[in-house]
């Protein structure tokens, strides 16, 4: 039997036995989930390069690009599924939607074709509304309502270039598509990739096409948000690679201006990426929930990656997909700490969390391990990927741009440090004196995800090798001057390794100092602050409106969002939709009759337009 | 090699003893201008063994000890990374874009100490110190990318070797407004006046280290002596055209000795007013060097 | 080979003797309509082969040949929706067996027959006259149906339905006398062949005749404002059969006459304008609807429409989605209607949102089947929808149509928003306090309909190829005006001399 066909009998299988199967005991249907996972990632390893399906016809292959988004679905599937362990309160429902998502979601990164592509596209994004939705509640349904929309509007911008695309190559295949492409006059051809970026910026969390994500994160089943945060959202990232490398044939013999060497649409795509990790980075400062926080944060991110798609240049496009497989490992880490924490204290409101460090010391270290790589700080995964953006954005000329990036990044401290602090510093709330740490598999899982967020942050030059190899395959610029410790660009080099020892070693340093001044006596909180004189518990942690004064100064910033515009959309269908009632279906038997003989007359009047 | 190894393990301490003295010459001539006497140049080393003999020091646990002993790693190991002396030691390992992330190892990890200490001064002593970051590193950013565009690299080396040959070579001329404006960033960095917020001693009790005594304080003191090399350092190298060791020094207090002045006579801006003030009149001045810079 | 004449004849003779069983045995009354449309179902399959070779077949009857007698012509468009209207009626047949029929139960059940007869009769027939007269069974049967619960609401609906109906009807009878007027013969094949020698403002003016009157049926906007009061007071069978056979042949009977007969592509093209309206009005009306079953009658207005503008665009590739689709709308219709009805059962007959909220968690086979339905309206996989909406989009795109297709596609948001909202209330955690596990009857039957039309749509989802030659064949053969005159009265040209 073809290993693709097999893949998809396990996938298949799998969801079904698990849905079935899962009724019966608590755990089987995540041991049954991880089974799965497992031999499809065995399957997908070994996998051919080509495979076609007769009936229907789709077409399929495995190449660099499909390979290590591959990876990265199914072993951050099978992480956050062996996290799920923790959760049997989810229903065997979610599980048959979890296996099917992935299962498309590896079959979406193998096509080869428009049909198979859009087939697969669409099965993933329904399975995530079904996932968003869970055990019900008013606002998880709008939350998931509204996820649902926005996916069939970039369904409908990616379909409808597909279809564009279609019909001028003549073909429904990519080779067709990338081959007959440079034929199709130049707007049309920029029409259509400009769509399909679009389409996929939903998913991909772009702004403006962004407005979902904070109400779908912060609503969905929190251990599912890390998997929707960490891997779904890259395969929007992976759509708008395929869309802007593969598809547009670079547009090399479309005379489109250029600006500091950089293509126009590039640059376009640069701003929009810029402005996105901007704009999201700074609404991540004022949020007062985690989850929307974080969500937030996503959003930022990503814009980070189309920023460096936008650039164009070899370093930025090998910093942009490091940064999607670095987000990919810290986002996925941060979303499992913060399930992890609801987990145990039933809110995610950071005014009412606090001093869970003592509570939850793991939980805590990898909160840290997991910010380190958010923030960008050298020997975490999180540092290659920015630096390289950053060379490539001054070495192209970006200077706005860069400036813009800059600042998010600088935010990423300050939004993380209120989420490190509100939940694990501070005080801890009267309510929480009973919280345990979380339970094995969570933990477990926190330690799996930490690791490549080490050995890549140290030995970057490993991933550098898959990027290069992915760009060469597709006629792109490639880094190659890399080692396994060390990156240069033309602006200047960075060794990893050699950051990380002197770390050590400047630690040590700073060990001896400690060790030098004597032994300390561990203290209650209060006794140094209040001198010991409080009896009851006083509330001392600043864990509410933690950067008031900087959010006053940005009001004027704040005032600026789009969400408005949708819902003045929205409040306009619904007064159309109202009026199209009353008129035309009002009830009044007499009335349809009124309204048949005018149409009559339109018709008439229609048709005496057409023939003379 | 071993000349390089015994460089990186003596320079850091010979740095922390100058850093110390440049504190006490700070409190000294503050102290004449007030009027006053002042205590000698070298009262900050005697406070920092002071600390360090002190007895019955508190901690509120494991990431609270830890916090200190990070910021003076994460100052070291920026230090390594700057050439001081026009001797590189690491800087072809990490260019300016690397330090200016190391950078942010030692406040964070300072950060993560104070948290646990649980004070809130302490917290918002964090707090208005993050804000003020966001104001003052865009500025930085736009200097430093201008910079980098004028030396077409961002290694420090390369940058400090196109600034030989003399005086006239200092990029502080070509890039005046970079310049000022990481000047003006500068003050902020080295928690002076009027961009003391963070400490803002009669705010917040003296904010993050309002929790540390004993050794813990003695090691934030050496923290912020390495800092204060580090930071003037970067401007030094930028600017100033880096120098031989001595010279080196002589310039990086010169610029010092300015962030001084400025703390001796101003007072404290409001945390917001700070942030906007960045985001406004540096911001603009360092655009325009930009553009300046990217148009030529 | 079996002759298609049965597929009218048999139920035509079993509606007819349902009285006769009832006399025997009441409860032998409600086999009826399975045993006539389970042999209708058979038969269909057996003649599939044919609708894929792309011949017609001139069924003669009464050994009159055509043009002078009254044919049936069975080609591949005829056959395909044919299919539908018979999978339809077996399912919701089969439904009837554990439902309570209204009294007169054995008219019930005669004029449920005659119903889908009128139907099947309108989409094989060759004879314009004898499309008309289907064309009456089929009505009539429908406004009784409507009316037949005899509640305030149901005559009302019947009523409006009536009115707009047999105007329609009037209409068609005119169109019909203009042609035959002119040209003399009421056979389809050869009016198509000698249009040409008519006067073009009388071609004109019988093109306009049949839209309104057959756009009635086929649920046009701004004809189409019974279809709410209908759907809603029609027994749910009914409902299920006016969604997914009765709609399909009015459109059948639109498609036929304006491609084969009259053949103005300018007018055809009409129908972009008008099914994007419907699809429009359609969608927007059930945006704010809380009533399920009005909301599910606007839908399938919306749907109708979106056909309609893929039959409008006028070229193979999109004539081919417009098969599909139709196919896709009248089995899924089908299954939600049926659903829904078994749904309200637990209710109390209630079928507003709020009453069914939380129908999810208690009834999780049903729920799915009813998300199975839904998945499908919107389009996605693994069901027949996203086949045949995807044909459609690109169909359209592909004839030349990129506008019409992007507005198609913008209705769709609307679909989803409030297809999305119904789900997350079914789904929901809250429970409806009218939802008592009564004890009523054994639901097995109506499970059985139900996962039978769910079978199909996940069938076709999987496995579609055999759908798309279907519809391939169908389309071609709508398309191609000449093969159809040549194949009906071909012989009859060519002993009048020549082609």
């Amino acid at each position: 039997m073809n290993p693709y066909e097999l893949l998809a009998a396990v996938f298949g299988l799998g969801a079904i036995l698990t849905y079935l199967l899962g009724h019966f005991d608590r755990h089987l249907k995540t041991w049954l989930t991880l089974i799965t996972l497992a031999l499809a990632t065995y399957i997908f390893l070994h996998l051919p390069n080509e495979y076609s399906l007769e009936s229907p016809s789709l077409l399929f292959g495995i190449d660099k690009l499909s390979w290590l988004f591959g990876i990265l679905t199914l072993g951050l599937g099978t992480i956050v599924a062996f996290a799920l362990l923790a959760y049997p309160e989810l229903s065997p429902n979610f599980y048959f939607m979890f296996i099917l998502n992935i299962g498309a979601s590896i079959f979406l990164l193998l096509s080869r074709d428009l049909v198979a592509f859009f087939l697969m596209w669409e099965l993933m994004s329904w399975t995530i509304f079904a996932m968003i939705l869970g055990d019900g509640g008013a606002e998880r349904g709008r939350a998931a309502t509204k996820y649902l929309v926005w996916s069939a509007i970039g369904a409908a911008f990616i379909l409808f270039a597909f279809a564009i695309l279609a019909k001028s190559t003549n073909s429904f295949e990519w080779s067709g598509i990338v081959a007959g492409i440079s034929q199709m006059p130049s707007g049309w051809r920029v029409a259509a990739i400009a769509l399909l970026i679009a389409g996929f910026a939903v998913k991909a969390a772009i702004m403006p096409m962004h407005t979902w994500v904070p109400d779908a994160y912060a609503e969905s089943p929190h251990p599912f948000t890390a998997f929707l945060s960490g891997v779904l959202s890259k395969l929007g990232i992976y759509g708008i690679f395929l869309a802007f490398f593969v598809l547009s044939a670079r547009f090399e013999l479309v005379n489109m201006p250029k600006i500091f060497g950089t293509h126009i649409f590039g640059y376009i795509l640069a701003w929009i990426g810029a402005l996105t990790a901007f704009g999201a980075s700074l609404i991540a400062i004022k949020q007062e929930h985690a989850k929307r926080l974080l969500a937030w944060s996503s959003i930022s991110q990503l814009g980070y990656i189309l920023f460096g798609f936008g650039i164009g240049s070899a370093i930025g496009i090998a910093g942009a997909l490091f940064h999607a497989v670095s987000h990919a490992l810290f986002k996925t880490l941060l979303f499992l700490i913060l399930a992890g924490v609801i987990k145990r204290t039933g809110t995610d409101r950071m005014a009412e969390l606090g001093g869970l460090i003592k509570k939850m010391p793991l939980s805590f270290i990898f909160a840290v391990v997991g910010g380190l790589a958010l923030a960008g700080i050298p020997m975490t995964i999180g540092f290659p990927s920015k630096w390289l953006i950053y060379e490539a954005a001054i070495h192209q000329g970006f200077i706005f741009t860069t400036v813009l990036i800059f600042a998010a990044s600088t935010a990423v401290f300050l939004y993380y440090y209120r989420f490190v602090f509100s939940i694990f510093l501070g005080e801890l709330h009267a309510n929480h004196q009973d919280v345990k740490e979380v339970p094995f598999p969570i933990w477990f899982s926190y330690i799996l995800i930490s690791i490549p967020i080490f050995w890549l942050g140290l030995f970057p030059g490993k991933a550098m090798q898959i990027f290069a190899e992915i760009a060469e395959q597709f006629d792109l610029p490639a880094v190659t001057n890399f080692t396994a410790t060390t990156i240069t660009t033309p602006l200047g080099s960075f060794n990893a390794l050699i950051v990380g020892l002197v770390f050590f070693a400047s630690f040590a340093f700073g060990l001896l100092l400690y060790f030098i001044g004597g032994r300390t006596r561990k203290v209650h909180q209060y006794d140094t602050f209040l001198a010991g004189e409080a009896d009851e518990p006083v509330k001392l942690h600043y864990g509410q409106r933690f950067f008031y004064f900087l959010e006053r100064e940005l009001k004027p910033l704040y005032r600026i969002s789009v969400e408005k515009i949708y819902q003045f959309v929205a409040e306009f269908t619904r007064f159309v939709a109202d009026q199209v009632r009353k008129g035309f279906f009002c009830g009044n038997a007499q009335a349809y009759l009124y309204y048949m003989t005018i149409f009559i007359v339109i018709l008439v009047f229609a048709i005496w337009r057409i023939k003379l | 090699m071993t000349g390089q190894i015994l460089w990186a393990i003596f320079m850091p301490i010979l740095v922390i003893i100058i850093g110390l003295i440049y504190m006490g010459l700070a409190r000294k001539i503050t102290a004449r201008i007030h009027n006053r006497y002042g205590p000698p140049f070298y009262q900050n080393i005697i406070d920092v063994i002071k600390l360090f003999s002190k007895k019955d020091v508190a901690n509120h646990g494991v990431m609270f000890s830890l916090g200190p002993v990070i910021a003076v790693a994460g100052m070291v190991i920026s230090l390594l990374f700057i050439p001081i002396g026009n001797r590189p030691l690491l800087s072809f390992n990490g260019d300016i874009i690397v330090l200016l992330y190391l950078l942010v190892i030692a406040p964070l990890g300072m950060a993560l100490g104070v948290g646990e200490g649980a004070n809130p001064n302490g917290a918002i002593g964090i707090a208005r110190a993050l804000t003020l970051m966001l104001g003052y590193e865009v500025v930085l950013v736009i200097a430093a990318v201008a910079v980098m565009i004028h030396a077409g690299s961002a290694s420090f080396m390369e940058i400090i070797r196109q600034q030989q040959g003399g005086v006239a070579h200092w990029f502080i001329w070509p890039l005046f407004l970079s310049a000022l404006a990481t000047d003006i960033a500068l003050q902020a960095i080295l928690g002076e006046k009027p961009f003391d917020q963070p400490i803002a001693p009669h705010e917040i009790a003296s904010g993050p280290m309002v929790e540390y005594g004993g050794k813990f304080l003695g090691m934030l003191q050496i923290y912020h002596a390495i800092a204060i090399i580090v930071e003037t350092g970067i401007f030094v190298n930028l600017f100033l055209g880096g120098g031989s060791l001595v010279w080196w020094f002589v310039k990086s207090f010169a610029v010092f000795f300015v962030a001084l002045l400025i703390n001796a006579v101003m007072p404290r801006f409001r945390i917001g007013q700070a942030f906007k003030f960045y985001w406004t009149y540096p911001a603009a001045i360092g655009l325009v060097g930009l553009i300046i810079v990217a148009i030529t | 080979m079996v002759s298609p004449i049965l597929l009218i004849a048999v139920p035509l003779i079993l509606a007819f003797s349902v009285p006769l069983w009832g006399l025997i045995h009441k409860k032998l009354e409600k086999f009826v309509p399975l045993i006539a449309f389970g042999f209708n179902t058979y038969l269909i399959f057996r003649l599939l082969p044919f609708a894929l070779t792309e011949r017609t077949i001139s069924v003669v009857i009464a050994n009159i040949k055509p043009p002078f007698g009254i044919n049936l012509a069975v080609g591949p468009f005829g056959l395909f929706f044919a299919l539908i209207i018979q999978l339809v009626a077996l399912a919701t047949a089969f439904y009837l067996l554990s439902y309570d029929p209204p009294e007169p139960s054995d008219k019930f059940y005669m004029l449920f027959i005659l119903l889908v007869l009128g139907s099947t009769g309108m989409v094989l027939t060759g004879d314009i006259f004898n499309l008309f007269v289907f064309l009456e069974i089929t009505s009539i049967s429908a406004y009784a149906l409507t009316a037949i619960t005899k509640t305030g609401p149901a005559a009302e609906a019947g009523f409006k339905y009536l009115l707009l109906g047999s105007l329609g009807s009037t209409l068609v009878l005119l169109g019909i006398a203009l042609i035959y007027g002119s040209l003399g013969t009421l056979n389809m094949a050869h009016i198509a062949h000698r249009i040409s020698g008519m006067d073009s403002r009388l071609v004109v003016a019988a093109a306009i005749l049949f839209i309104v009157g057959f756009g009635v049926e086929a649920e046009m906007l701004p004809l189409n404002g019974w279809v709410p009061d209908a759907y809603q007071a029609a027994p749910i069978p009914v409902v299920a059969l006016l969604s997914g056979a009765v709609a399909k042949a009015g459109l059948y009977a639109l498609a036929r006459v304006l491609y084969t007969l009259i053949g103005m592509p300018n007018i055809i093209m009409l129908l972009l304008t008008f099914g994007i309206l419907t699809m429009f009005a359609g969608e927007l009306a059930a945006l704010r609807q809380n009533d399920i079953r009005r909301l599910l009658a606007y839908s399938s207005i919306g749907q109708m429409g979106m056909i309609m503008l893929a039959f409008g665009a006028f070229g193979v590739n999109s004539v081919f989605g417009g098969v599909l689709q139709a196919f896709t709308h009248g089995i899924t219709k089908a299954l939600l209607f049926l659903v829904l009805g078994v749904m309200a059962l637990h209710t109390g007959g209630a079928t507003d949102m709020e009453s069914l909220r939380g129908f999810g968690r208690k009834f999780p086979y049903w729920s799915m089947l009813f998300a199975v339905g839904v998945l499908s309206t919107l389009g996605l996989p693994p069901f027949a929808g996203f086949w045949s909406k995807l044909a459609l989009i690109i169909g359209v795109i592909i004839d030349g149509h990129p506008t019409y297709a992007a507005l198609a596609l913008i209705a769709t948001f609307i679909e989803v928003f409030y297809f999305a909202r119904l789900l997350s209330v079914i789904y929901s955690s809250k429970l409806s306090p009218k939802l008592v596990e009564r004890s009523i009857r054994n639901t097995t039957i109506p499970l059985l309909s139900a996962t039978f039309l769910a079978a199909i749509i996940i069938a076709v989802g999987l496995y579609p190829n055999v759908f798309f030659d279907l519809g391939d064949s169908a389309s071609r053969a709508l398309l191609n005006r000449a093969h159809y005159i040549f194949s009906i009265i071909g012989h009859y040209l060519q002993s009048m001399g020549g082609v």
